[in-house]
């Protein structure tokens, strides 16, 4: 009796596998060991070995992907039997049409009766959890689920991961190759938001002249101040963040440094009479592997106390989450802040790229405590690590120097900013 | 500073105020509390609203009694005389107003159970985050969930006096049969006092203006609906609509017009008019502080059940999804788990997983697409449909009229409707639309051991006829 020979599976995630090649032809003498053919799967090709002895009747062609367990081919025992399973498949290819009609999809198995079967128990076999109708139509689709975050119960993938996959282009079958040593997890098209967030980075520190540099304020003082407005967070319907003061802050710092507030337009060099802040957001990104990136404006918090930039900047970041930022919203910011506190380690410090056309871009972190000394004692205070870059070709050290001094001493002793 | 402080000691302060406690309002509350929510629902008459009061429970504890009495023609079949004469229908309704009492105070006792504050009281929405009630006092809420519901639609010309016009609450109401009854409407509600007037000796004319009886309902699957109904004796008028109206003294002449513009003459005892729901949204304080209705005066809601006015959600029948219980109860859930600051798994209810059911007998359920919109649309599709007399457990019980059809999408094997019409098919309907659900394909469930004998064999073999051929056809 001939024998089956089955698309094998090669690893616990395998669901299907594709014949990259038949090593042997068809009709080939085989003994145990001889290679039979190439299986190429999402990750790598293997060569397999002939699991018994006899000759090899091929039943699915090249290039083709099926899921595992399939039968891809058949051991005769002997050339008699050979014969009559080759010509089976003639008898067989008359009434091919009726069957195959109704797989849409070229290169897949048409899904009769059986192959559905097959599929259905090699998925409760494999680990990636994911419905039978999102397997399907990945399947289908030559989409590899293994790639895909589910939505669904329990991290299920479900239909509407598969369409959003396709319609983003993630998880798309890469070209499987053991040879590089380098597998590839996804592939992220650049384009939409992230060729945007790409092209104005590259065009920043392309075209302007960035300087960036960084020193450590004490914040234990204006942490002691904030106090007092988490506090009435009642009364003023906002628990007051530490971002509303170091924007107040730097609203006072550019009184005594105007040009701190300015644009380069064309030959001429314009300084601002308001501040309009962009505040850089991370935002969940359009596929599980990267976050994207937002400057929505604040506009003219030169005019507002701190509960008041508070509201708008947490109803701001609030739109921003629920997708209804406008680009009116992205509009007009004459300098832009990018904190990365709670988010960095303690005590690291970045250098933001410049938000063009702005002069400056301020890049508070995340503050730890620290030992320092305050008139020759030892004390531990918290200091939070500060950056700044500016485009030289608007303003000189000289003033960014005093801006940031002043910043500084706002930060230390939050009653500066009264004045 | 000092106005502040007064409100502060006049009011109770809320995470979330729901105003209703129908099946909307008193499930959100509940999933309020264990959320850790402060809660509170306000309701101006029983805990559990139209649903469990004049809606959903009195009106199948009728029909179950009907169902019996119905049965009592099989026990003569063998043997069993009962005297029929001696129905009191007064306490067949009684007993339908003892299962409300029973089940509005276990309501009101799960909200006590979960420290859900159940507030008595006719509530307006005053001001952002603020309710007044009738007797003055003012609740304060961060967010407040509107789950007011639905009354019945009364139409010019056929005003309801309880009497000879009845609403659903009416015929709810009513403590003696009368010798006839012509329903004017036959939508789920108008089936099914079709089917318990009728079963309990009424002579029954149901009319309906749309070509078939529950115009929203798959029609291979009515069409067995609609023969039962014809067979027991029920007029049905379909492609008719009610012109007008004369109540004489012990009976009510209602003239129709047929489709093709032909009047026809109907007298009977009492009318039930069940035209439809309207949303209850007027005199809530909605329209002042911004909150946008429709022309029909429904909430238009967007993600998460929420109103165009922040903190301000609503659920139920006063928003346009179907006017259904376990529609305003899911509503109330998501609504709940948003502001809760979770991400409940769905922004709203997704019309093609909520089922419809029909209590009468045989009961008719469904999801999904209907076959003609399949149509319409021009979606590629298969259908397999199986007569429920193919599951010997139907012929066992006496039950054999019926179906089950399912319609699945040709390329992609995805569930895409389910009609199930039959004894027990409101029940039935479950394992098909777990399957759409969770995204099974027909094999999935083809291939699934059913018990035998059960009526779910017919499910079984629905789908296996999606890809294959049924065992037992
Ligand atoms: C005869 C009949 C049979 C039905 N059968 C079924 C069925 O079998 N299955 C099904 O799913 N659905 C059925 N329905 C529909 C179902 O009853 C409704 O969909 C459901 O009750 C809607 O729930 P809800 O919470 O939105 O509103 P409701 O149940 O209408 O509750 C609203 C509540 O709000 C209260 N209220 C209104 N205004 C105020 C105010 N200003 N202040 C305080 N309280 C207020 C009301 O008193 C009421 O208790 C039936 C309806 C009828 C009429």
């Amino acid at each position: 009796m001939a024998k089956d020979y089955v698309m094998p599976k090669l690893a616990m995630a395998m669901n299907e596998g594709t014949v990259a090649q038949w090593m042997a032809a068809e009709g080939d003498f085989l003994r145990p060991g001889d290679v039979v053919m190439a299986v190429e799967t999402e990750k790598v090709t293997y060569e397999v070995e002939a699991p018994h002895e006899g000759y090899l009747h091929i039943l699915v062609p090249e290039g083709e992907t099926v899921p595992v367990e399939t039968p891809v081919g058949k051991f005769a025992e002997n050339e008699d039997e050979l014969k009559s399973l080759q010509q089976e498949v003639q008898s067989q290819d008359a009434d091919k049409p009726v069957e195959a009609a109704p797989s849409a999809v070229p290169g897949v198995a048409a899904p009769t009766g059986t192959d559905l079967r097959t599929a259905s128990s090699t998925a409760s076999g494999g680990r990636i959890k994911a419905s039978p109708l999102a397997r399907k139509i990945a399947r289908d689709k030559g989409l590899d689920i293994a790639l895909l975050q589910g939505t669904g119960p329990g991290g299920r993938i479900v239909k509407r991961d598969i369409l959003l996959a396709l319609e983003q282009g993630i998880g798309r079958f890469a070209a499987a190759t053991a040879v590089g040593g380098m597998r590839e997890k996804a592939r992220l098209p650049l384009s939409g938001a992230r060729a945007t967030v790409a092209s104005r980075m590259m065009e920043s520190l392309q075209s302007s002249a960035q300087l960036a540099s960084r020193w450590e304020s004490d914040i234990t003082d204006l942490l002691r101040m904030r106090t007092h407005f988490v506090a009435r967070e009642e009364q003023f319907r906002t628990s007051v963040s530490m971002n509303a003061f170091i924007i107040r802050a730097i609203v006072s710092a550019i009184r005594q440094v105007p040009i701190i507030n300015a644009a380069l337009q064309g030959e001429d060099i314009v300084i601002y009479e308001n501040v309009n802040m962009g505040l850089a957001i991370s935002l969940p990104g359009e596929s599980p592997w990267d976050s994207s990136l937002m400057v929505p404006v604040i506009r003219d918090v030169d005019s507002m106390g701190v509960v008041e930039i508070d509201r708008e900047m947490k109803a701001l970041v609030e739109r921003a989450r629920n997708g209804q930022l406008g680009p009116d919203d992205m509009k007009d910011s004459t300098i832009t802040l990018s904190s990365t506190a709670g988010l960095a380690p303690p005590g690291m410090s970045t250098s933001p790229v410049l938000n063009l056309p702005n002069a400056v871009i301020v890049g508070p972190s995340t503050p730890q405590e620290k030992p320092v000394s305050r008139n020759g004692e030892i004390v531990v205070r918290t200091m939070m690590p500060m950056s700044m870059t500016f485009d030289h070709r608007i303003l000189n050290g000289e003033p960014a120097a005093r801006f940031m001094k002043y910043l500084h001493e706002c930060l230390e002793h939050p009653e500066l900013m009264l004045a | 500073m000092a106005s502040l402080l007064e409100n502060n000691l006049m009011t109770d302060q809320y995470d979330v105020a729901v105003i209703g406690a129908g099946p909307g309002g008193y499930v959100a509350g509940i999933r309020a509390a264990q959320l850790g929510l402060k809660a509170c629902v306000i309701e101006k008459d029983k805990p559990g609203g139209v649903c469990l009061n004049w809606g959903c429970i009195p009106s199948k504890s009728l029909i179950h009694q009907a169902e019996l009495f119905h049965s009592l023609r099989e026990m003569e079949g063998v043997g069993v005389t009962v005297d029929r004469t001696k129905l009191n229908y007064k306490k067949v309704q009684g007993k339908s107003r003892d299962a409300t009492k029973a089940l509005s105070s276990g309501v009101a006792g799960l909200l006590r159970k979960n420290k859900v504050g159940l507030v008595k009281g006719t509530a307006k929405i005053a001001g952002k985050g603020l309710i007044s009630l009738d007797d003055g006092k003012q609740i304060k809420a961060r967010n407040i969930l509107v789950a007011t519901g639905s009354r019945a639609l009364q139409i010019p010309g056929f005003e309801f006096d309880e009497k000879q016009v009845l609403s659903s609450d009416g015929i709810l109401a009513m403590t003696e049969l009368p010798k006839s009854l012509l329903i004017l409407g036959a939508g789920a509600i108008g089936c099914e006092f079709a089917y318990v007037m009728n079963a309990f000796g009424v002579e029954v004319t149901l009319v309906e203006m749309a070509e078939h009886i529950l115009p929203w309902e798959d029609y291979e699957a009515v069409a067995v609906l609609d023969k039962s109904f014809r067979d027991v004796g029920i007029q049905v008028l379909t492609g008719t609509r009610a012109k007008q109206m004369q109540r004489l003294d012990d009976s009510v002449q209602v003239t129709l017009e047929d489709s093709s513009g032909a009047p026809i003459e109907v007298t009977a005892e009492k009318v039930l008019a069940v035209f439809g729901r309207v949303p209850n949204t007027e005199n809530l304080g909605l329209r002042e502080i911004g909150v946008k209705l429709d022309e029909r005066g429904y909430v238009p809601v967007g993600d998460y059940c929420q109103t165009n006015i922040p903190g301000i959600f609503a659920i139920g029948d006063i928003t346009p999804t179907p006017a259904l219980a376990h529609v305003a109860s899911k509503e109330g859930e998501i609504a709940i788990e948003y502001m809760a600051g979770h991400t409940p798994m769905y922004k709203g209810v997704e019309p093609e997983l909520v089922p419809s059911a029909i209590y009468s007998e045989p009961q008719l359920a469904g999801f999904g697409l209907r076959e003609d919109q399949a149509k319409d649309k021009g979606v590629k599709f298969k259908k397999s449909v199986f007569p429920l007399r193919g599951a010997g457990k139907s012929i066992a019980v006496g039950k054999p009229e019926g179906l089950a059809k399912v319609l699945t999408d040709r390329d992609t094997g995805e569930l895409l409707g389910a009609h199930v019409v039959g004894h027990n098919a409101t029940e039935l309907i479950h394992e098909l639309l777990l399957g759409k659900s969770s995204e099974l394909l027909p094999a999935d469930i083809a291939e699934m051991i059913h018990a035998h004998p059960t009526l779910s064999e017919a499910v079984m073999e629905a789908m296996r006829g999606i890809d294959g051929k049924p065992i037992h056809m």
